[in-house]
């Protein structure tokens, strides 16, 4: 049998490989035989592998940022419960507790412990978004969690192979769609099994017992790659907060954060964040956290695999009942809503101190929610993910209809359709929204919807920068803010009404910010956004008053000195 | 093809039996010709029936116009052969002419025709980031320019009902104003929903067809048939955008053809594994866009078909095939794989070209095409080796390509390859290099190793060349690892078949990371994709999207069904004309799922509701492991395969034109730094051309032939079979 010390850097190097090669089997496993189109079509969920100690080794490289590095403590909560030496080969856990797996009870989590020639050596996680969890339904309406629907504390829902029926039973008689639910539930189970198989023939392959030596020599690796890269930032403490837009109109709330950067890593500390609030957008520290090493990440390591060793270079703190670290029983519905806020708000603190690294703020994603009976009578209840502007950077321009930082996938026109009957009358780029700046960012969409289903539609709006725009950066402008309407009239960011028959839903997507000054924006890039139809001429002459002159003939200066510009463009006509 | 053992066929050729003659199709003529172009190479194989002999011939691709290293190439070997093109009656190709062009983007412009309201379908995408973390992403500029999109006042329901028909006069006006300026006449309607009910694309299809009648017009519905708008618009686009590209190329191909006496029939490749005939395929040049994999997939099913399963008393089981093949080529840029179960490929419905970057996944050109379900690594000779941000060697998917090339090519590439760890290794020779005209400098190969990978990682260079060679041994292994998750296949009983140059030196090693037991590698690997177009059925793919419940499921619908799709293709209702058979795949569901499930289901007579339940249960519970025995099915899409009942040629009976006789099986020995601590180990040398049936080699061992070299390791030995491949028999012990 090999102790670690058996194993070079380039062994280490191709079992760190293969870790990541398992958990992304586990992903193919799980959208593979999801019901829910949150996970085939949305891509909410994740996969996860550790060691008998807890020490989290790998994660599935197709997930959310929400899901970043919350295995290690989901895992810690169920061990609580359920201890270790209690474990048995054949056996599955499962929870969906808020505060131990990821931020709401939409989202089940499944633990099979990993059993190699008898002994506990690991552990394989997964976590995806049900189709439902009982409750008043998907929103940010309810007063506490258990409104929210069903908590399943962590139990053992197979144990030793057999399924423990009555916790099928339970949850089955507390869902609605529960054939969806209970489909999900084994399609995570699916997922944990490959990656115990798989696991199982790394051991053998290598003859390993005890992983923990091997995985110790995979973090120092980790831990030496980060160390250098911290190197390359400067050290200090850096602060920052952000307004942002709570249930309605006139509740704004405050985000704040100081990041200190030293060679040990990135500390948050989120202190003088507004308090909880009593509607579902209240976010468990889980989720904060997430996207704290989420940041982390995308800063200092954007392309190296995420593993314990990474996430310990972060800490987190966070005053208890601040809303970035609600306690039970707060609702936390929506939690996502504030939760990808941590992203721009530690983006904007550090935009002097990296700029080179970060991202000017994002339109971000819009999600309606409606539920209602499609005109075949299948009742439904799916959610329409849009994405705004992405944020610009130093050295490039924001996409149009990009999400960040959240990363949804937008579903079919034609898949929408059919399964619900509400009809998309357009759904294109929105000119002139995204901020201008020397990168400019990106534009949001236009979308028109309308009720097709011929019955009234239970619909639930959770929309974001509809009164505080996505920011630019070191000079950028901001992008244009979110609208949304129903049948030509503004309806409340958050709102939940029933559409009648034939109502037409609107949505003004937010554009992304811009970074850097205008300005400094290069004629022949403002021209080719021109010419793609991204901004119209008044736009140009709105935010590149400079420029507009070498581009437009009537807005040209005299100026006799002056070299000729470029040819002026041609009116763009539709 | 079953290869006669070599001193009795060099007296008399071994007998075909009268049953394999009859299932060679269209056997006419003396000579058959198989053309492969690829990115570096143009492989030929020449069938002389007549004297039963194969000939093969390699030579540089002419990229400008591809047409001629064809004719070069077809003179050389018609001048070895004494082979006149005028007694050759079937030149079969696959093409790189397509993929080519978009990845370089040289296609032509064409004007989109889409629905009003959804001009930006093919820039919003997905709205996704392919990568998490990675915040700075590129994504592929579609090939529609925004300049030349017309919105077109129509509207198809979801359920396929009409609820808006487009405006003659309107639509035809805008369309002169888009397309007189520069003459475009080149066109691609995309409408929503249009798979479901197409009335509008081909009223519109009709109007531009009056209009313009030299025009190229393709209809998304028509060519690709499937629901998801963005990947059907997308793929429609591909396909106007080489259509005139490949019109030319195939006009200009039959007229020197024709110039020089050929009469035959021309086939090429498609990304399905079916050759089509070269008018049908300029109306769907897309199908081609995996033109020279496919023919490389098909040519392991002929090596697997012609070879025991591993174990197999030869006595007992002497009828006995392969059946469960793990086709692997690799070459200069990128490794592909492809799993074939019960010597079936898979066929799927989707895949990715032109991906940006590192080969991730989303960041490409989504297609919804009929094409051999393939697994492309950035992995190959080329692949350049660095230390990466973990501080552990990574490989690719950056490739130094054939210029700079590899480090030891000595043309100004300054980074360690692949191929250049090889040749630290001494797995390839100085010597290898020489038949391809490349001098190249095992000095130059250890200075690149030693100077980005040893030196940074304190390591030997040959421990850094090694993890070189280890690195890309797993990174493939882990590609097809993950891909047979998706498939839900159990791997380990599948055989490797090795093909394309690079694939014999790296095939054992992965076979052991995959617990695979037996690998074979084929004689002539070198060119096996040419091999392989012989071995194609002339057909074509057919596919569509309609929900049919399982409880409306009746044979009589399910032969309509068939029926209806092979009625909209004129192509196929001629094929089964002439002998062709249609087979029948359905893509199921639990009702409310995403994904589908492919369940063969062969001919629609049988397919009553029970049997085809019991059929997608059986496929659910293989790939996951569970059915849901109450939850509701639905059949959600059709594929029918016509296609001719034998392959367009066959090499059974035929020999090697290059054996030799007089030749000493083992050539030289030499030294090689791998599977040993310390020092290096002198390894025999085989010389390929000089092996006979039965001889066995034990590892660690090198065989080479001229564009191949097999490496067999000391966890490996090789038996020489009858039809001369070399079957390869790993052991498996813990890696020490």
């Amino acid at each position: 049998m090999n102790a670690a010390k058996d194993f070079d850097a380039v062994d280490l190097g191709i079992i760190w490989s293969r870790l990541v090669s398992i958990a992304d089997e586990m992903v193919s496993a799980l959208v593979r035989t999801s019901f829910s189109t949150m996970v085939r079509e949305s891509g909410d969920y994740s996969c996860m592998l550790f060691d008998a100690r807890g020490q989290f080794l790998s994660q599935g490289t197709a997930s959310v940022p929400s899901f970043t590095g919350t295995g290690p403590a989901t895992l810690e909560g169920v061990l609580r419960a359920i201890p270790p030496d209690t474990l048995e080969d054949g056996d599955v856990l499962i929870t969906n507790d808020p505060w131990i797996g990821t931020g709401h009870v939409y989202d089940v989590n499944v633990v099979k412990p990993i059993f190699h020639r008898g002994a506990l050596r690991g552990f394989a996680l997964t976590v995806s978004h049900v189709a439902d969890i009982g409750g008043i339904g998907y929103g940010t309406g309810a007063r506490d969690v258990y409104e929210e629907g069903i908590c399943i504390p962590p139990v053992k829902l197979f144990q030793r192979g057999a399924p423990n029926r009555f916790v099928f039973d339970l949850i089955e008689a507390n869902v609605r769609f529960r054939e969806l639910v209970i489909g999900d539930i084994y399609s995570n189970i699916a997922a944990c099994n490959v990656g115990y198989q798989s696991f199982n023939d790394l051991l053998a392959e290598y003859d390993i017992g005890d992983f923990g030596p091997v995985a110790d020599g995979i973090f120092a690796l980790a831990r030496t790659a980060i160390a250098e890269s911290l190197r390359g930032l400067p050290a200090g403490l850096f602060r920052g907060s952000l307004p942002v837009e709570g249930i309605d109109d006139e509740m704004v709330l405050t985000l704040a954060v100081a990041v200190t950067i030293s060679e040990s890593g990135f500390a948050f500390d989120f202190a003088g964040t507004s308090p909880v609030v009593n509607r579902g957008i209240n976010v468990p520290l889980c989720y904060t956290r997430a996207y704290s090493y989420f940041c982390f990440k995308t800063i200092v390591a954007p392309n190296m695999p995420n593993n314990q060793a990474i996430l310990d270079f972060v800490s987190v703190a966070a005053p208890e009942n601040c809303i970035l670290n609600a306690q039970r029983p707060y609702p936390t519905g929506g939690r996502h809503i504030l939760g990808h806020y941590v992203a721009p708000l530690v983006f904007g603190a550090l935009a002097s101190a990296v700029p080179a690294r970060v991202q000017a703020d994002s339109g971000m994603i819009c999600q309606v929610n409606f539920r209602g009976r499609s005109p075949m009578g299948r009742s439904f209840s799916y959610i329409l993910f849009t994405a705004g502007g992405y944020g610009a950077f130093a050295d490039m321009d924001g996409r149009a209809a990009l999400p960040g930082p959240s990363n949804m996938i937008g579903i079919p026109i034609e898949i929408w359709e059919e399964n619900t009957g509400v009809s998309v009358l357009r759904k294109e780029i929105l000119p002139d929204s995204g901020g201008a700046g020397e990168h400019q960012g990106g534009a949001g969409q236009l979308i028109e919807l309308r009720n097709d289903t011929g019955r009234p539609l239970d619909a639930t709006f959770f929309g974001s920068r509809t009164s505080l725009p996505a920011r630019g950066f070191n000079g950028g402008r901001d992008g244009a803010v979110r609208t949304l309407f129903v049948d030509g009239k503004p309806v409340a960011p958050k709102a939940r009404l029933d559409l009648a028959p034939g109502a037409v839903v609107s949505l003004h997507e937010a554009g992304g910010g811009g970074f850097g000054l205008p300005e400094k924006r290069p004629a022949s890039s403002i021209r080719a956004d021109l010419e793609a139809g991204l901004i119209g001429k008044d736009y140009v002459r709105q935010w590149y008053r400079q420029q507009s002159a070498l581009l437009f003939d009537s807005d040209r200066v005299p100026n006799p000195s002056r070299q000729p510009g470029p040819e002026p463009v041609k009116e763009v006509t539709s | 093809m079953r290869l006669s053992e070599r001193s009795a066929a060099a007296a008399q050729p071994a007998s075909i039996s009268s049953e394999e003659e009859l299932h060679t199709a269209s056997a006419t003529g003396r000579f058959a010709i198989a053309v492969d172009i690829g990115g570096t190479f143009t492989d030929f194989v020449l069938l002389d029936r007549q004297r039963r002999l194969v000939f093969t011939e390699k030579i540089l691709t002419t990229p400008a116009a591809p047409e001629q290293a064809i004719f070069d190439g077809i003179g050389k070997l018609a001048a070895r052969a004494g082979a006149p093109l005028d007694g050759a009656d079937l030149l079969l190709h696959a093409t790189t002419i397509i993929t080519n062009a978009v990845i370089e983007r040289k296609g032509h412009d064409f004007i989109l025709l889409h629905t009003a309201g959804f001009r930006d379908i093919l820039e919003i995408g997905r709205e996704h980031r392919y990568n998490l973390t990675n915040l700075k992403l590129r994504f592929p500029e579609p090939l529609s320019k925004r300049s030349l999109r017309l919105a077109v006042d129509e509207r198809v329901a979801a359920g396929g009902e009409v609820i808006g028909v487009p405006d003659r006069e309107r639509l035809l006006g805008g369309l002169r104003r888009l397309a007189e300026p520069r003459a475009i006449r080149n066109f691609a309607i995309c409408f929503l929903h249009a798979y479901r009910n197409p009335a509008n694309e081909e009223l519109v299809r009709g109007w531009i067809e009056e209009l313009y009648p030299e025009a190229h017009v393709s209809c998304a519905s028509a060519i690709a048939p499937t629901q998801r708008e963005y990947e059907r618009w997308t793929t429609c686009t591909v396909n106007a955008y080489a259509m005139p590209l490949l019109a030319d190329y195939v006009t200009r191909l039959q007229h020197e053809l024709g110039s020089l006496g050929f009469r035959g029939r021309t086939l090429m490749m498609t990304s399905s594994g079916l050759p089509m005939d070269f008018e049908r395929c300029v109306r769907s040049p897309v199908r081609l866009i995996e033109s020279g994999p496919a023919a490389g997939v098909l040519a392991a099913r002929e090596v697997a078909g012609r070879n025991p399963p591993p174990g197999a008393d030869a006595a007992l089981a002497a009828e006995a095939r392969i059946a469960d093949v793990l086709a692997f080529d690799m070459g200069g840029t990128t490794a592909k794989g492809a799993f074939l179960s019960g010597g079936q490929v898979h066929v799927q419905h989707a895949l990715e070209v032109a991906r940006l970057g590192a080969f991730e996944p989303g960041s490409g050109l989504p297609l919804m095409i009929p094409a051999i379900d393939l697994i492309e690594i950035g992995a190959g000779g080329g692949s350049i080796a660095a230390v990466d941000e973990r501080g552990v060697i990574a490989v690719g998917p950056l490739s130094a390509g054939a210029a700079p090339g590899p480090a030891c090519y000595d043309r100004g590439g300054e980074a360690p390859t692949v191929t250049d760890a090889n040749l630290v290794l001494g797995l390839l020779d100085e010597e290898n290099f020489r038949n391809s005209g490349i001098g190249a400098r095992r000095a130059l190969a250890h200075a690149a190793v030693e100077q980005r990978i040893a030196r940074p990682l304190a390591l030997s260079v040959e421990r850094a060349a090694r993890g070189i060679h280890e690195t890309v041994n797993e990174n493939v292994a882990r590609a097809f690892r993950v891909h047979a998750a998706e498939l839900g296949i159990d791997y380990r009983r599948y055989t490797l078949v090795c093909t394309g140059g690079s694939a014999p030196l790296h095939g054992a090693a992965i076979a052991r990371i995959l617990s695979i037991p037996s690998v074979v590698f084929p004689f002539g690997a070198g060119v096996s994709s040419a091999f392989g177009l012989f071995a194609g059925k002339e057909g074509i793919t057919l596919h569509h999207t309609k929900v049919m419940p399982l409880h409306e499921v009746t044979p009589e619908r399910v032969r309509a069904e068939v029926g209806r799709l092979v009625e909209s293709e004129p192509y196929a209702k001629d094929l089964l004309a002439r002998n062709a058979r249609a087979d029948l795949t359905v893509g199921m569901r639990y009702a409310g799922q995403g994904y589908e499930v492919a369940v063969a289901l062969g001919d629609a007579a049988r397919c009553h509701a029970a049997f085809v339940k019991e059929s997608f249960h059986c496929a659910y519970r293989n790939i996951f492991g569970v059915i849901f025995p109450d939850y509701e099915i639905e059949i959600f899409n059709w594929t029918v395969e016509v296609a001719t009942d034998a392959a367009l040629s066959t090499l059974t009976g035929h020999r090697y034109d290059s054996l030799r006789t007089a030749a000493r099986k083992i050539k030289g020995e030499r030294s090689v730094w791998i599977g040993q601590e310390g020092g290096p180990a002198k390894l025999p040398v085989y010389d390929r051309y000089a092996l006979e049936p039965e001889d066995v080699i034990e590892g660690g061992a090198l065989v080479e032939e001229n564009d191949a070299t097999i490496y067999l390791p000391a966890f490996a030995r090789g038996v020489v079979a009858q039809s001369l491949d070399i079957l390869g028999e790993i052991r498996f012990e813990p890696r020490t």
